[in-house]
């Protein structure tokens, strides 16, 4: 029952110890204690800290540290310095007095917009300020230790340090049940906690959560991919992969991604979803293409299922970036289809200048679902302001991607190598807009 | 006057050597958030926002209409009977009548957009003016149709702000002003019952499942306080900070006093009492996030990788904050709203703080695509729900500091009363703040009567009750910032009495 004793004294009167009682077996809990102790650093031990490191209740702990004051002190006066947390109401005078004498207007006001509401105040005052504090007090209804130092504190602030150590140490103790009823904090029995998936360690400290799932989900992921990949279900052309991948950062790891992009063409709804969910809100297409034309959808089952292919195999290789495992296998197996897109946008960067001299009226990125997408040439105007302070209208030639309905709709039969060719231009002409941001996929594929 | 001898509640005595085994339980916590704020994840931001003016105006005035009918049916002033007219364009000079409409305040110090198009600024400039209100102000009224401006003095009785919707009675003078004589508010809305939602949890229920306790809950509450039941605790302005530890103290203080593990026995009783804890706004310190930005522009080579400079960003703040829920969820249920400074989206209505932004605290939100409620439960503001069966309302304050920019006035009550009595919480978005262009629906607009209706990061304290002309009773409370009072607000889950406690150190 005594030993806290002696663990407060190696805790807080090591620095004193070392001149007055010499004899305490002390593993000094600070490096040399003998020099001035910056602040922050002094020895301090508050109810909370002291009850976590003996495993006992608050308010014991509580009581514990008052023994221990009033039993230093007895023996050395002033050795020992508390501070003291008292709960209670304040005198109401006392308050306009002391409290909110800068804000007298205010108060004032106070009285006519709002009801008054009975206050308690949860202070935490030092012990040389303790009886004057009591005169402030109407009523006291609970009073007790909050902290012990050897010498008194500038700046109480620091003692929310010692809350960081009580976070840190129940940390380690995993907030079970058990462990509130030893330091006494009130439980709830309705507290409920999300079950973390395969069972990884609930309130695991913070480094460790963001690696847990994200390597559970890669594996299944990967067994599941070959499977997928020999289903020919529709999925949206080649153009679609990049923002796919954007979507990626939306939700979660790239394992996570994957294993999504692999169950869904099971659904006979892919296909849409998939269209839809990629695209930015802000642009205007994608409204209306939720009814693809029968035919339009069977061949593009076909064409898709290439481009899907090609997709997985360069997904897979993203991830074998850090996996090295199935390397070979998936560069042997259907690599090639995905490479050649690859190579054709790789040079695409002086087509795009060419591109600009012919002047073509319009680049057409993508078909499909009875819908036009792409980006044609338009004359904008654009508004300045000149030296002289006229706002002067100029126009100028720009780029202007558009989406519309499929006028000159490419007959289903003769669609198949139609496509074929489309896809490529397709993503020619997404690799050749914006040339600051490159595709992710050149920087992956040309390793 | 206290003395040391006759505290009851004292623990400054040595071990008795007596094990105290009080194992306390907290109150349940019956909560039933709505989604009334909620938008789609994929939002479309290309609509006009003329539409959200003109839904408002079509839902609000038949209730408007109806408070004005019953006022001025059949009024005679001046030998001159009053007549309805339905729209603005339709008044005629010299004609006494009434009208209803949406306010419009013509303020020279409102900044407007024309104007920054006009002077072709594309970007509206940040606002500088604490307040938007001077003399020269002008109240118009205006409909689909058309605008009139509105003089009199009784105008200056109320507070009108731009979008709140009223009927007003007169007559147009020379000028073309509606010289107003009276007008009216559409007051407050139907109010439901309490346990609309949810539950009651029945007596049988709590007994079967915490009987012991229970038990001594009622012998205690008997003994120290008239307490019926359980608290709600209100806090807001949290402002956790990396560098600024003026405030961490009592922070650190609100932690143990939520906890129970400071105060002695019996006060800690009371404590297991506050069924739940409801973070309205401003949990995270702004200042943080201006200083790294002085630094980062003095050294020039930048190495911006996720498209934020990582070597000036701070993430303390909000790991501060995580760790603060991660201890306190354990033993309490808490509802998070997003307020002005937090890391959530910027206009009205605020979408949920992302869970990913709580690591440690992230096992006790919902889980990802399901409609049920967290044990942390990250929240719209402003937010709607019900509370141990009572209907509540809550803003991180956004709305009612810009009403405050348009009056000359300091009571932050009266604001949010005049909010209940246009029957429209937000009546400035879109105009001064920033909101979602909604399409279909104002959401603004109150259609159901809260019994308590909070406003956090106020600058104090403040709680009155309002009634209705039906019978509503709305409790009205201020949260003030934790930050720059130290309070937090705890309301009697049975009786919505409010006491609040201050948090010193000396």
């Amino acid at each position: 029952m005594d030993d806290y004793k002696n663990f407060l004294a190696q805790q807080i009167l090591t620095e004193d110890k070392l001149v007055s009682v010499p004899a305490i077996p002390a593993t000094y809990w600070l490096p040399s204690p003998r020099e001035p102790t910056p602040a922050n650093l002094q020895p301090k031990v508050t109810y909370r800290t002291l009850s976590r490191t003996l495993k006992v209740h608050v308010n014991l702990a509580k009581q514990m540290l008052y023994d221990f004051h009033k039993s230093q002190n007895d023996k050395n006066p002033g050795s020992l310095n508390a501070t003291y947390l008292v709960y209670g109401t304040r005198k109401s005078s006392d308050e306009q007095d002391g409290d909110v004498e800068m804000t007298d207007s205010v108060s004032e006001k106070d009285e006519t917009f709002s009801e008054t509401v009975p206050t308690q105040t949860l202070a935490l005052i030092r012990e040389e300020m303790l009886p004057d504090t009591l005169r402030q007090y109407n009523e006291v209804t609970s009073i007790h230790v909050y902290s012990l130092a050897p010498h008194p504190m500038k700046d109480l602030q620091f003692l929310s340090d010692t809350a960081q150590q009580v976070v840190s140490m129940s940390i380690e103790e995993d907030f079970s049940p058990g462990a509130n009823k030893t330091y006494g904090t009130i439980r709830n029995p309705n507290a409920r906690k999300r079950e973390r998936r395969a069972g990884a360690p609930a309130p695991a400290p913070a480094k460790a959560q963001p690696k847990a799932p994200v390597k559970q989900e890669t594996k299944p992921a990967i067994k599941e991919e070959p499977k997928a990949a020999t289903t020919t279900t529709a999925k949206k052309v080649a153009a679609n992969s990049a923002p796919a991948l954007k979507r990626q950062g939306s939700s979660g790891g790239i394992g996570q991604m994957f294993a999504k992009a692999a169950s869904k063409p099971k659904k006979p709804a892919a296909p849409e979803k998939a269209e839809e969910v990629p695209t930015p809100a802000l642009s205007d297409e994608g409204e209306d293409d939720d009814e693809p034309m029968p035919e339009a959808a069977k061949q593009k089952v076909e064409e898709d299922g290439k481009s899907r292919r090609d997709r997985q195999a360069e997904l897979r290789r993203m991830m074998d970036e850090s996996d090295g495992e199935e390397e070979e296998e998936s560069m042997s197996k259907p690599a090639s289809p995905a490479e050649e897109p690859m190579d054709e946008d790789t040079a695409p960067a002086e087509p795009e200048a060419k591109a600009a001299e012919e002047e073509p009226a319009e680049v057409v990125a993508s078909t499909g679902g009875g819908r036009r997408r792409g980006r044609r040439r338009v004359t904008k105007k654009k508004q300045i302001m000149d030296d002289q302070g006229y706002l002067v209208t100029i126009q100028e030639p720009g780029w202007e991607s558009f989406s519309e309905e499929d006028v000159p709709a490419p007959k289903p039969q003769k669609a198949k190598p139609a496509a074929a060719e489309k896809a490529a231009p397709a993503g020619k002409a997404k690799k050749a807009a914006p040339k600051g941001q490159g595709n992710i996929m050149s920087f992956f594929g040309k390793k | 006057m206290a003395n040391l001898e006759n505290i009851p509640g004292s623990l400054l005595h040595s071990p008795s050597g007596k094990q105290e085994d009080d194992d306390l339980k907290r109150v349940s916590s019956t909560y039933k958030p709505l989604q009334t704020f909620r938008l789609a994840k994929e939002k479309s931001y290309q609509q006009q926002f003329a539409d959200m003016y003109f839904l408002r105006l079509t839902k609000i005035k038949p209730a408007v209409d109806d408070v004005a009918l019953s006022a001025w049916d059949g009024t005679i002033v001046a030998d001159e009977p009053v007549k309805r007219v339905e729209r603005v364009l339709d008044i005629r000079q010299g004609e006494l009548c009434w009208v209803t409409g949406t306010v419009y305040m013509e303020m020279p110090l409102k900044p407007n957009i024309l104007e920054d198009v006009s002077k072709d600024r594309w970007i509206s400039a940040p606002i500088t003016q604490e307040k938007y209100w001077s003399e020269e102000d002008a109240v118009t009224l205006e409909d689909e149709s058309g605008r009139i401006r509105l003089v009199g003095d009784v105008l200056k009785s109320h507070i009108l702000v731009t979008g709140c919707i009223i009927s007003v009675m007169g007559s147009e003078n020379v000028n073309g002003e509606l010289e107003v004589i009276d007008f009216k508010l559409p007051d407050l809305p139907p109010q439901p019952e309490r346990w609309a939602l949810s539950d009651p949890p029945s007596a049988s229920d709590s007994k079967g499942k915490a009987k012991k306790p229970k038990d001594e809950d009622e012998e205690m509450t008997d003994a120290t306080t008239c307490g019926s039941g359980g608290k709600i605790a209100i806090v807001s302005g949290l402002a956790f900070s990396g560098s600024d530890a003026s405030h961490s103290l009592e922070l650190t203080l609100l932690l143990e006093y939520l906890l129970g593990e400071a105060l002695d026995p019996s006060a800690q009783q009371e404590l297991s009492q506050i069924s739940r804890l409801i973070i309205a706004g401003n949990s995270i310190s702004l200042e943080e996030r201006k200083v790294p930005l002085d630094e980062a522009q003095a050294k020039k080579p930048i190495n911006k990788k996720y498209g934020y400079d990582a070597s000036s960003y701070n993430a303390v703040p909000s790991q501060l904050f995580d760790e603060f829920l991660a201890s306190l969820l354990p033993t309490m249920p808490v509802t998070l709203l997003p307020g002005a400074q937090d890391p959530a989206t910027a206009s009205y209505p605020q979408q949920p703080i992302h869970a990913a932004m709580f690591p440690s605290s992230r096992p006790f939100s919902a889980p990802p695509a399901t409609t049920d409620e967290g044990w942390l439960d990250t929240v719209t503001n402003p937010w709607e729900g019900e509370v141990e069966g009572w209907r509540v309302l809550g803003t991180g304050g956004q709305n009612i500091d810009d009403i405050f920019k348009y009056v000359d006035s300091e009571d932050r009550l009266g604001m949010m009363e005049a909010t209940c009595r246009w029957r429209c919480m937000a009546p400035t978005a879109p105009d001064t703040l920033w909101s979602y262009p909604f399409q279909d629906d104002d959401p603004f607009v109150m259609k159901e009567c809260p019994h308590l209706y909070f406003v956090g990061c106020q600058p104090e304290f403040g709680t009155k009750v309002i009634k209705g002309r039906e019978g509503q009773t709305v409790r009205l409370i201020a949260v003030p910032s934790f930050t720059a009072t130290q309070e937090i607000v705890l309301v009697d889950s049975e009786t919505l009495e409010v006491s609040k406690v201050k948090l010193s150190v000396a």
